[in-house]
């Protein structure tokens, strides 16, 4: 069982620059089952050799889940594989095919309606499904979207993205050590655009909530939250996850916390509004068990 | 100068939730960040508001920040050169 927390995040996407290149130029003339077959080849070997990761998701299936070992094993596969399909998916939009793509929407309105207000407001995401092309699905040219990114990923990538985004109002901002971030950000929400950040991962600032989480437990980041409380705008949660081969539901929810709550100082809202966040993503994550992609020891057994 | 440290300690510990610190405990000359206080980038963004909304300073980047936030004096000395409140 998972007891470990010993193995966190870097901080780097993994991934060379030649074969994200590779990609690249693969989805501006193949379709992406074609990127499907071989990566149905290469699982295989990546749940062979992967050990730490493999593990990892064997412990969350069986923590967080209950499954038993077969079915997390089966799981396990199935994840690897829907991990695959939606990283094609995110390269093939990158390279220029966003339109084959379809889109269910749930609770958009709520979006829209941040959009029309003078307020900034903040997108969280996580690592399920395929939150980093919402920038795409959520179409809008009214605020510019910045969208916070850790440095450690490749150039290419960057750059790629950086070209995409950029046509479609999004500017990214990679988190560095001399917090220039925290500048952008903070201007971003004064003049009443969008930030958007992965609130799943704890990076950067090391304050954070301990949640329940299914049958397990793991420490979640308040940063994403504080910042919000600190400038006192609204965030929502957004979700993207894949439905088929070529559909996606994107889901946003408002993070709403209690009325007595608001009142407080700004590190109890911060939290408030994390554990709150953590509440709908665990329900997301148990309607889409195998959409969650944090490849490393993320939670804790609870200790009976 | 003393007063304005002082008022700059209080606000810190109110608005960075140090409940269990007063102000005679934080050393004006210590780092805020790292050793000393021990603050952390969040924290950076609670003290850049703080300067926007207590003292009318707008911080407009990292450097400049980097130059300020380096103690409780010299932040006070900087807010008191180019406080518009």
């Amino acid at each position: 069982m998972a007891n470990t927390t010993s193995e966190k995040w870097k901080g780097v996407t993994g991934g060379g620059s030649f074969g994200q290149r590779s990609l690249f130029w693969l989805f501006r003339h193949c379709d992406v089952r074609v990127g499907y077959f071989f990566m149905y080849i290469a699982i295989p070997f990546y749940m062979l050799f992967g050990y730490k990761s493999r593990r990892a998701i064997m412990h969350y299936f069986r923590d967080v889940h209950g499954y038993g070992w077969w079915k997390s094993l089966f799981a396990t596969w199935k994840n690897y594989n829907t991990f695959g399909k939606v990283m094609l998916d995110r390269f093939s939009i990158f390279s220029g095919q966003k339109d084959k793509f379809q889109v269910e929407c749930d609770g958009v309105e709520i979006f829209n309606d941040l959009v029309k207000s003078d307020e900034g407001f903040m997108m969280a995401g996580s690592h399920t499904g395929n939150f980093e092309i919402c920038g795409y699905l959520l179409r809008q040219d009214v605020k510019k979207i910045f969208a916070l990114v850790f440095g450690g990923e490749s150039a290419v990538l960057q750059q790629k993205r950086f070209a995409q985004f950029a046509s479609n109002n999004v500017e990214m901002v990679p988190v560095t050590d001399d917090m220039s971030h925290l500048f952008a950000m903070n201007q971003a929400l004064q003049d009443g655009n969008i930030i958007t950040m992965p609130a799943d991962r704890i990076f950067g600032s090391s304050k954070c909530v301990t949640c329940k989480f299914g049958g397990a437990e793991a420490d979640f980041p308040v940063g994403p939250f504080s910042i919000a409380a600190i400038r006192n705008v609204p965030v929502i949660g957004v979700f993207v996850y894949k439905l088929s081969t070529r559909k996606y539901r994107i889901i946003v929810r408002k993070i709403q916390i209690d009325k007595e709550m608001e009142s407080l100082n700004s590190k109890k809202r911060a939290e408030a509004m994390a554990r709150e966040y953590v509440r709908i993503l665990e329900s997301m994550v148990m309607e889409y068990p195998t959409q969650w992609f944090n490849f490393f020891e993320f939670f804790r057994t609870i200790k009976e | 100068m003393e007063e304005l440290i002082l008022q700059l300690k209080n606000e810190i510990i109110e608005t960075l939730n140090l409940d269990d610190l007063k102000p005679e405990d934080i050393n004006a000359d210590e780092p805020l960040f790292g050793t000393g206080l021990g603050l952390d980038s969040i924290d950076a963004l609670e003290l850049i508001v703080l300067m926007e909304k207590n003292y009318g300073i707008k911080l407009k980047d990292a450097s400049e920040g980097k130059k300020i936030f380096v103690s409780v004096k010299v932040m006070a000395e900087y807010i008191s050169a180019n406080r518009t409140k």
